[in-house]
């Protein structure tokens, strides 16, 4: 049950971020609230399972918008490991978890997007992504990432209980 | 758990999220560059995910239109409409008056839709509503309500009632994806409204605004010059692509580099028109 609500939860959520959430990005920065989901999935769940949520997410996501697909799933996926591999030592209840893991996964993305990008033969901008659009795109995502984590931890949480009782 | 089986668990992991991380690179390299077609998996979930992506969207272009509608009615709307409506048309009498007798000749006809491509040139032009967007600014790339079932084909041309918008790069039955000229990896060929003989390249860029060059440096352009496409590539010839803001130097000091603000507001469109231009009409 848990799986199929989380697989709905970022199933809305790639077209709400594809969508609406247009709408409300600041300057020209947007919210990648699929990357911000698996951070908070991957701090919570256990590793194969946000492997899984990675895999899926990313290779929708790919599919949607993509120009081509892999990137998202390739990044999804790292974050997802990488954050497993940390899980046992992680503070959850800090707000700075959220924070710091939202700033770091948001970097990586834009790194290793721009990696791609330009491995793949298309033209990219560098003095862009060095700007200061992009330090307003860190610090959207990074405020969005802890109202995430936060309504994850309790939606977790809740499920938790209910498995106990 | 001992210590052993965990780390036999992790290796384990490791190298399926390995070999899953190296199959991810492999489909990008697949799938990258031009395809002629879009695979049956991603054909089927596009025809799955664009109607909910249209059905999101409907509510949010109705609210749209209204307050846009509230906003121009504040600003005597009927006056502006007007106005815009004359302005686009002085900017055809100007086009028809600059452009050759020859090139008239070519371009007869050009009052069907946005009054800039020959029908003649192009089969029916389907009209469709944008409907989700990429989220990230790699590529500036949309997703339009119209595919495959309504006539819409690879590099079709996309238009606005302001000008070129870009061009078609994937096509669903019921949705296709535009890669709109601001993109880095567009560029179109243009020449300039005042002179014809003035031509040049435009790429997108990281911004919505547009870099180019012409191609020979010894002709002049100005501020305020209005560029229009010169019919080489697949884009038509005469739709209006911007106008030019600043002149400079290129990188290699032998081009005249010019910077240019599209007539389309990439940020504002909703609207577009898609015309197939290998069919004849």
């Amino acid at each position: 049950m848990n799986k199929i609500i989380i697989i709905g939860i970022l199933t809305v959520n790639i077209i709400l971020q594809t969508t609406v959430l247009n709408f409300v990005s600041i300057s020209s920065a947007s919210l990648n609230t699929s990357l911000l989901l698996i951070v908070a999935i991957s701090v919570y769940l256990e590793p194969k399972e946000s492997f899984l949520y990675a895999l899926y997410t990313g290779l929708l996501l790919d599919t949607v918008t993509g120009v081509f697909i892999g990137l998202n799933t390739f990044i999804f996926l790292l974050v997802a490991y990488g954050i497993s591999i940390i899980q046992e030592e992680m503070v959850k209840e800090s707000y700075l978890t959220p924070l710091v893991l939202g700033m770091v996964s948001i970097v990586l993305y834009n790194f290793l997007s721009l990696f791609f990008v330009y491995l793949m033969g298309y033209t990219v901008r560098l003095a862009h992504y060095f700007s200061f659009n992009t330090l307003i795109e860190i610090a959207y995502n990074s405020v969005f990432m802890l109202l995430i984590y936060t309504l994850f931890s309790k939606f977790y949480n809740r499920r938790i209980k209910e498995v106990k009782y | 758990m001992t210590a052993m089986s965990k780390s036999l668990i992790n290796r384990k992991t490791a190298t399926i999220i390995t070999i899953l991380l190296i199959l991810a690179v492999i489909f990008m390299g697949i799938t990258s560059g031009e395809r002629e077609k879009v695979s049956v998996i991603e054909r089927w979930i596009g025809n799955v995910i664009t109607p909910i992506q249209r059905a999101v969207m409907t509510p949010i272009h109705g609210i749209q239109d209204r307050v846009y509608d509230i906003a121009n009615f504040a600003q005597l709307n009927q006056q502006n409409q007007e106005l815009e409506q004359s302005l686009i048309e002085k900017e055809q009498e100007l086009i028809e008056a600059r452009l050759s007798e020859s090139e008239l000749e070519e371009l007869r006809g050009l009052q069907e839709s946005l009054n800039f491509v020959s029908a003649a040139d192009h089969g029916e032009p389907v009209s469709a509503r944008i409907i989700s967007k990429s989220h990230a600014d790699w590529f500036n790339v949309f997703t339009i309500n119209a595919g495959e079932n309504h006539g819409i084909v690879q590099d079709g041309v996309v238009l606005s009632e302001k000008g070129l918008v870009g061009r078609v790069i994937e096509v669903g039955d019921n949705w296709a994806r535009v890669m709109s000229i601001s993109d880095s990896n567009s560029s179109v060929s243009f020449k300039v409204l005042r002179d014809a003989n003035v031509e040049g390249i435009v790429q997108g860029s990281v911004t919505d605004s547009l870099e180019g060059y012409l191609f020979d440096p010894r002709m002049e352009i100005e501020i305020g010059d209005q560029l229009v496409t010169s019919g080489q590539g697949i884009f038509p010839e005469g739709v209006l692509i911007g106008e030019v803001t600043e002149i400079g130097k290129s990188s290699e000091q032998l081009l005249d580099a010019v910077k240019v603000e599209p007539a389309v507001d990439f940020q504002k469109i909703n609207r577009v028109l898609v015309l197939d231009m290998e069919e004849d009409g």
